[in-house]
């Protein structure tokens, strides 16, 4: 439209010049002269007309323009590309300058006027489907790293995940598959985005548009399933001199609160550890070969039992530890307040034949945990031509990217005694002088002892010395490189190319030091100790340096026509075209060992032989090797086209369809691609003459939209498919594996989109918004069917599935307040409720309710009618007055037949809750503006949901491996049913009866939370024209402020069960030279 | 370079045309992907001894009598293999259970391969690749029915309880195929053709003994007759496998100051397997039943090579003999076994003399060298009985143990009652009970409508 409006503007500007010079010379002269309203420099070149006559002038040199005019009254126009368009009336004769302001468009509040999809630009007043727009002040409102983030608690039907794997980190109205890709698809510059986000400088962003239905998305096929999200870097504008952009921003967080999660005291441990010594539990680990750790309690225990320490000496002992809280010592040595620092310069400028961008950033960040530290650095370079009158166009965009990591930090894996137990909560990091001391780690005392005496590399774990000792560096580099290049080939018709190369590269090294802990312990177990007593080492004295490299491509191609034009009332707006996509990664990955960085050599080891581990010698192991060579190669070929046609700025209809076809492993070439096509209608019934509340409502449109959008699981294929893994450590042959048994029916998943919407004005703006209902319904989806063991496999993925999501999204805008003080008031609300369709699998009963909120990096188990993220639950009966045993209802009676109720409860015995992940969720944000001061505060509220508060396993107590301080509420004597729910200590570690109260009713809580997540307050300089910038701001910025409110009396954070997001403050400036 | 400026041609090529884009579309998404069809490819998944071929069932192992738990560990061990331990009636209480799971994954890859090698080309077909490739298949399909059959199925005599219940037979790779319980007669016809189809595919000699053989067809035959107690089948098909290599170790010849004393693929080994790893069984919990420990005679090198010194804290010692080499422990087959067997069948069938001969060539080789007297026993009764205590002694934790139990129920001379003590209590498993058969799991019932054991 913008585009459009220039080109039509610019072909009338040689025309003008003509009549201009045909100007008769009567009645009075006018002077007058156009400047920026910032700056208040002149501005040349704008074209000047009288409204309702067909004189036309230029400013000159000076920004000074005259007219001569008959006395009168007359209405001036000023226009000039990037400016906002600006009226004035005035009456003939007068005397004075004239002065026009124009005001520069960026600077525009309303936001954009066009959404951008990738493929065009759409005007607003002729779009049918579903799309949110974020300016320019609302990518640059928060303070972030990163761009997606900027998206949060300000963006109706996006939300960011805070259940389920990583992977999932935002959705879109809701999730509409079951187990293929559940990421929007990211465009950036009209092509999809390949590379890890977190590279995109967002001061380099103009602008994000996020495409939530059918109508919107669907011009992306086969990946638009999942919404769109379509970022549009920063272009050059037309201005009389280059601008210079500086800013800068400092955050601060608070360190993170390792007391948040609270866990069992020091003493209560030991208390456990007393028992279970008594108990024998011990007994088999002491007598065992492999000489694994026993804790400092348990080898006093030891001590005293064997005679070597008094009885005196080893309750002195164990006392002294017991005051011990192993986080005080990391707090202070491991952890710090996490700073970020951004700077970011850019100049642009340019005239109407060519136009420049160049901006370079800047970012440096010092992580929370101490010794891990990161930076960015990114550099863009944008051009764009306008030749031949303006038909042709070409832009060419550079941008470079390398971020790099330098990690010297201590993985707190590493500070527990051996894999699966927790830290103990008594272990020092440093003495009482402060000195780093060593801890319990993976041995025995004993043996590492031993081992040392008997010629051995040191075998002890001093974690504070250890941790500069190992160093992780790793560094990325992203170029992307944008050329476009179109020709208007007569009015509104446009042909155009699109290219875009991406490349990156990755890599990753490790390098521990000799004397590191990994390379120490190493060498040891892969020694020998000889009959003459010396040592054979199998992997050589020295460092080992872990490495991986890993590098991609990718080429898009687009071509594609244009017909953009109106005819009397009509307006007609066509696109066409194909694309084809390219990319190719591969990563491979080494080790070398006997590693001296010194003179950068090493030493080869033998990784075929199994050799006896010196501290299990009954165990034989090969030397790890970290060698692999992994390859991916993704190829798309497209066909896509859309059309609107709108009348009388009343009705529109829209339709669009796409074609996409992809080398998605061994299916058939007619199932391979998949036509997805969308439709819509909107219906601007404010402008029809019956329209009866033209006062209280001027504007009130109607909007529908229909279509399917695609979603891709590449891992599948129709054939049965095979994959080589290695060489077999028994025969030496090379060996594979069945991933998957075939499947000839297999093809891509649909997503079918319903969205109905209203968007309506009020008398003065005071309130403006939409409502959309939508529904989205997923077929075809990727499901697993379970199959019993005698049929070859386990379970079986096809299109089995389907799913149904369903919601609305409401968005206020008020103008509370448009004086001296202006007030606004932006509101959001969404409400989503998804479920599965018929699902055939039966998950086992403990999955289904342990996996309900997501279970690390693995999925929850699908159940029919219920929504992917659910909570389930035993009910509850209270504890047993006799002896504290957890009861749950089975049949209206209270029970205690735990292996009876965890393997023969069925799916609707369980309570259902609800969903996981929140149902309804918004924000409320307050703007406030008063003189150069602006403050806006956003409230956001999550609601509808449910989680399971963690509680106390006697399994894992009675294993040694810890648990919740809800083991000092724990029933102790009758009576204690009346106040507490925790269990007593049975005297066998019985994994049902934990389950039977973990996953009943009592640990159930309602999410339901409203929080002040953050405030920024700016202020802007006022201009003085010594000053030697043209605008400046300062602001801070203070995000996750707290909860305001939640449903539960939990004293946790509904949302964050481990660590709560650290406060931070943001200091910032943005000055325009 | 040459893959960018591939690329750059087809992009000029279908960017502008729209056409012919199939071999664009071709490429398969991940380099480390296959579908299999080559004969290289499918031996390929036959060679899996990794993940899939060649796991035995384990928990047979635990249920059996070679070792012992501490009576204050039993109640920390993981439920299934305490439950297997304390011969509960139902071990895997509804939870996925890998004896059953793995043998038919087995069978599932075994059926693959002979499913595609339908569909391979004319100039491969009748290849020796082929014929080795596909008696493989045969002899995989085989070994675990025969597994299967042994831990879910009551013990079986030919002749005699022919139409016990069996275990499903899967033939085909088509995984939608709905299976049901053969009987015990069938699945022993199955086992016994697919074997003797092998014999003609097979080599005499693998080119590594993680891969089947004629001499491991003939061995494994041997060991499903005597199973059912077919004798003169299970000595004839002996007979075969030891005329083929009748190679025995020299126990004198191995090295005690070895944590593993044996080498894994050894000259006495016919085709390697192992069991399923349950880490339980390869701890210092795993202690070798006592009674067993002191059958062994002073003079007797097995005592040496297989157990490591008595454990200071309770005198009782841990298995480390597994002819694996390493901590799992070997289900293979192997000479030691087909000795057994032949003096055994001989034994049965009335040739004392010629069961005595292997007998003492065998043990001649198990003991310190001079050391050994020769078996003189004149009794059959006694005989049979003297080869069966070698036999158990000899072939420890190899999985044997627990159809050995299973075949001698059917004899009141050689039946014995397993006695086990746990919180005061005295558990015992008699010769016949239900037990022997583990239960189907409950999925297998639910949707394939299986009948369940009984119990």
């Amino acid at each position: 439209m913008m585009k459009n409006l220039r080109i039509i503007l610019c072909l009338l500007c040689w025309g003008i010049v003509f009549t201009i010079q045909a100007q008769t010379n009567i009645g009075s002269k006018l002077i007058g002269i156009v400047v920026d309203s910032e700056s208040k420099e002149t501005l040349p070149g704008v074209l000047i007309a009288v409204l309702d006559t067909e004189i036309r002038t230029l400013s000159n040199a000076e920004g000074k323009f005259e007219l001569t005019l008959p006395d009168g009254n007359y209405e001036l126009e000023a226009n000039f590309m990037g400016y906002e368009v600006r009226y004035l009336e005035f009456s003939v004769p007068m005397s004075g300058v004239l002065e026009f302001e124009l005001k520069t468009k960026e600077m525009q509040l309303d936001g954009v006027e066009v959404y951008a999809t990738g493929y065009q630009e759409i005007s607003k007043e002729r779009a049918t489907g579903s799309f949110v727009s974020l300016d320019q002040e609302m990518v640059d409102r928060p303070v972030a790293p990163d761009i997606l983030s900027r998206l949060a608690d300000v963006t109706p039907g996006l939300i960011f995940n805070r259940v389920g794997p990583d992977a999932e980190q935002i959705s879109i109205r809701g999730r509409s598959t079951l187990f293929a890709n559940t990421s929007p698809l990211i465009i950036i510059d009209n092509f999809p985005y390949d590379g890890p986000i977190e590279l995109l400088n967002p001061n380099d962003v103009e602008s994000i548009t996020v495409l939530r239905d059918a109508a919107a998305a669907s011009i992306w096929g086969a990946r638009a399933g999942n919404g769109v999200i379509v970022i549009t870097t920063k272009k050059g504008k037309t201005q009389p001199s280059p601008s210079v952009t500086f800013r800068a921003n400092h955050t601060f967080s608070e360190k993170p609160d390792l007391f948040y999660q609270p866990t069992m005291a020091a003493s209560d441990y030991i208390a456990i550890e007393r028992q279970l010594f008594e108990n024998g539990f011990y007994i088999g680990r002491e007598n065992s070969f492999d000489n694994r750790p026993l804790s400092p309690v348990v080898e006093t225990l030891v001590q005293e039992r064997d005679g070597v320490i008094t009885s005196g000496e080893a309750n002195q002992r164990i006392q002294s530890l017991e005051g011990n809280d192993v986080r005080e010592d990391m707090a202070n040595y491991l952890y710090r307040g996490r700073m970020d620092a951004q700077y970011y310069l850019q100049v642009s400028g340019g005239n109407e034949l060519q136009r420049y961008l160049v901006s370079a950033g800047w970012d440096q960040n010092s992580e929370e945990l101490v010794g891990r530290d990161r930076n960015r650095f990114s550099l863009s370079a944008k051009q764009d031509w306008s030749l031949a009158k303006n038909r042709w166009k070409t832009s060419l965009g550079l941008y470079y990217v390398q971020t790099s990591q330098n990690r010297q930090d201590l993985n707190l894996q590493s500070l527990r005694m051996e894999a699966g137990t927790p830290i103990l909560p008594y272990t020092r990091l440093v003495d009482e002088q402060g000195n780093p001391i060593a801890i319990t780690k993976d041995y025995r005392q004993s043996f590492v002892r031993q081992s040392g005496e008997l010629g051995l590399l040191d075998w002890s774990y001093i974690p504070l010395l250890d941790r500069t000792l190992q160093e992780n560096n790793s560094v990325n580099r992203d170029i992307r490189l944008n050329f476009n290049s179109g020709y208007e080939f007569f009015t509104g018709f446009n042909a155009e190319i699109q290219y875009q190369y991406w490349t990156a590269f990755g890599k990753s090294n490790t390098h521990y030091s000799p004397d590191s802990y990994f390379a120490r312990d190493l060498v040891n177990r892969f020694s020998e100790l000889q009959p003459d007593g010396s040592i054979l080492r199998n992997i050589p004295f020295g460092g080992v340096f872990n490495g991986g490299l890993q590098t991609s491509h990718s080429h898009q191609f687009r071509t594609q026509v244009r017909y953009d034009r109106s005819l009397g009332k009509s307006h007609v707006s066509a696109l066409a075209g194909t694309e084809v996509k390219s990319l190719g990664s591969i990563s491979n990955g080494f080790t070398y060992y006997g590693y001296s960085d010194r003179i950068g050599v090493s030493q080869p080891v033998d990784h075929l032989t199994q050799f006896p581990m010196y501290h299990f010698p009954f165990q034989l192991q090969s030397i790890p090797t970290g060698d692999f060579i992994q390859g991916l190669t993704d190829r798309f070929f497209s066909y896509f086209g859309n059309f609107a046609y709108s009348y009388d700025n009343r009705f529109t209809i829209t339709g669009s369809a796409r074609k996409d076809q992809s080398n998605i492993f061994g299916v058939e070439s007619n199932l391979r691609g998949v036509p997805l096509y969308s439709a819509g209608v909107s219906y601007n019934i404010s402008e029809e003459p019956f329209y009866p509340f033209k006062d209280a409502l001027p504007f009130l449109r109607l909007r529908y939209t229909f279509g399917y959008n695609g979603n891709i699981e590449k891992s599948l294929s129709a054939f049965t498919t095979a994959r080589r893994l290695g060489v077999s450590n028994i025969s030496n042959l090379l060996y594979g594996v069945i991933t998957n048994p075939p499947n000839p029916e297999l093809r891509w998943e649909r997503i079918r989109i319903n969205n109905f919407s209203l968007d309506f004005n009020t008398k003065n703006d005071f309130l403006s918004g939409s409502i959309e209902f939508f529904q989205k319904t997923g077929l075809d989806l990727i499901g697993e069917t379970p199959f019993p063991g005698s049929s070859g496999i386990i379970r079986f993925r096809g299109n089995t599935a389907d799913t149904d999501t369903k919601g609305f999204d409401l968005n206020l805008n008020f103008k509370i307040m448009d004086r001296k003080l202006k007030w606004n008031l932006v509101a959001f609300h969404s409400h989503v409720s998804e479920k599965v369709g018929e699902y055939e699998i039966q998950g086992n009963l403990v999955s289904i309710l342990r996996h309900g909120a997501g279970f690390g990096q693995e999925l929850p188990i699908p159940v029919t009618g219920r929504p992917m993220y659910a909570i389930y639950s035993f009910p509850w009966a209270g504890l047993d007055p006799g002896n504290g045993d957890p009861m749950v209802f089975v049949d209206g009676e209270p029970s205690k037949e735990y292996a009876a109720i965890i393997n023969q409860s069925q799916i609707e015995d369980l309570t259902f809750h609800g969903s996981a992940r929140p149902t309804h969720f918004g924000s409320f944000r307050n703007e406030f503006n008063f003189n150069n001061w602006s403050l806006s505060a956003n409230i956001t509220y999550r609601l509808g949901y449910y989680y399971r508060r963690e509680s106390v396993y006697y399994n894992s107590i009675l294993n040694a491996s810890g648990g919740h301080p809800d083991y000092t509420m724990r029933w102790q004597t009758e009576g204690d049913e009346l106040f507490t729910d925790v269990p007593s200590m049975p005297m066998v570690a019985n994994i049902n009866r934990d389950y039977a109260y973990n996953f009943s009713s009592a640990l159930v809580e309602r999410g339901d939370h409203v929080r002040l997540q953050d405030l920024r307050l700016a202020y802007s300089i006022p201009q003085f024209n010594k000053l030697a910038f043209k605008r400046a701001q300062v602001y801070a910025y203070i995000n996750n402020i707290g909860l305001l409110w939640k449903a539960s009396n939990d004293p946790l954070d509904p949302d964050f069960r481990t660590i709560s997001p650290p406060r931070s403050v943001a200091l910032g400036l943005v000055i325009d030279l | 370079m040459d893959k960018i400026k591939n690329t750059i041609n087809y992009l000029l090529i279908f960017g502008w045309l729209a056409m012919g884009c199939s071999g664009f579309l071709d490429e398969k998404p991940d380099l480390n992907m296959v579908v299999p069809e080559s004969i290289e490819d499918l031996r390929a998944l036959l060679d899996n001894d990794v993940n899939v071929m060649s796991q035995d069932p384990a928990y047979h192992e635990v249920t059996a009598d070679n070792f012992i738990v501490l009576e204050q560990v039993v109640n920390n061990l993981p439920i299934a293999v305490r439950n297997a331990y304390l011969w509960e009636n139902d071990i895997f209480e509804g939870a996925s259970n890998p004896d059953w799971r793995r043998p038919y994954e087995q069978i599932f890859y075994s059926n693959v391969v002979l499913d595609q090698l339908e569909l391979i080309s004319v100039q491969q077909f009748q290849s020796e690749e082929f014929n080795d490739l596909k008696g493989s298949a045969l002899f995989y399909r085989a070994y675990n029915h025969f597994n299967l059959m042994r831990v879910f199925c009551q013990p079986y005599r030919a002749g005699v309880n022919d139409q016990g219940l069996g275990i499903p037979i899967r033939n085909s790779s088509n995984v939608n195929l709905i299976s049901s319980r053969a009987r015990l007669i069938e699945n022993l016809e199955a086992i016994i053709s697919d074997l003797e189809t092998s014999l003609e595919l097979l080599p005499d000699f693998a080119i590594v003994k993680t891969r089947p053989s004629k001499n491991a067809s003939y061995a494994l035959l041997s060991r499903v007759y005597l199973y059912v107690g077919l004798y003169q089948e299970a000595l004839d098909n002996a007979e075969m496998a030891l005329g083929l290599n009748r190679t025995l170790l020299d126990y004198n010849q191995i090295n005690p100051a070895l944590t593993r004393p044996f080498v894994r693929l050894n000259e006495e080994v016919v085709f390697n397997a192992y069991m399923l790893t349950l880490a339980s069984l390869v701890t210092a919990n795993a202690l070798i039943n006592p009674e067993l420990y002191d059958s062994f005679e002073t003079n007797d090198l097995r005592k040496r090579l297989y157990f490591n010194n008595p454990n200071p804290n309770h005198g009782l010692v841990n298995f480390r003999g597994s002819y694996m080499g390493d901590a799992r422990l070997f289900t293979g087959l192997a000479n030691d076994e087909l000795y057994l067997i032949a003096a055994e069948c001989h034994a049965r069938l009335g040739d004392l003399d010629k069961a005595k001969g292997l007998m003492n060539e065998f043990l001649g080789n198990r003991y310190l060298t001079g050391t050994f007297q020769s078996i003189s026993e004149s009794n059959q009764t006694e005989l049979v009985r003297v080869i069966l205590m070698e036999r158990r002694k000899s072939l420890m934790h190899r999985g044997i143990r627990w159809s050995d139990l299973k075949r001698l129920s059917f004899e009141p001379e050689f039946a014995e009652t397993l006695t086990r003590t746990h919180n005061g209590k005295v558990l015992t498993l008699s010769p016949g009970d239900l037990r022997f058969a583990f239960e189907i799991p409950l999925d297998e019932i639910e949707v394939y409508g299986l009948e369940q054991n009984p119990r």
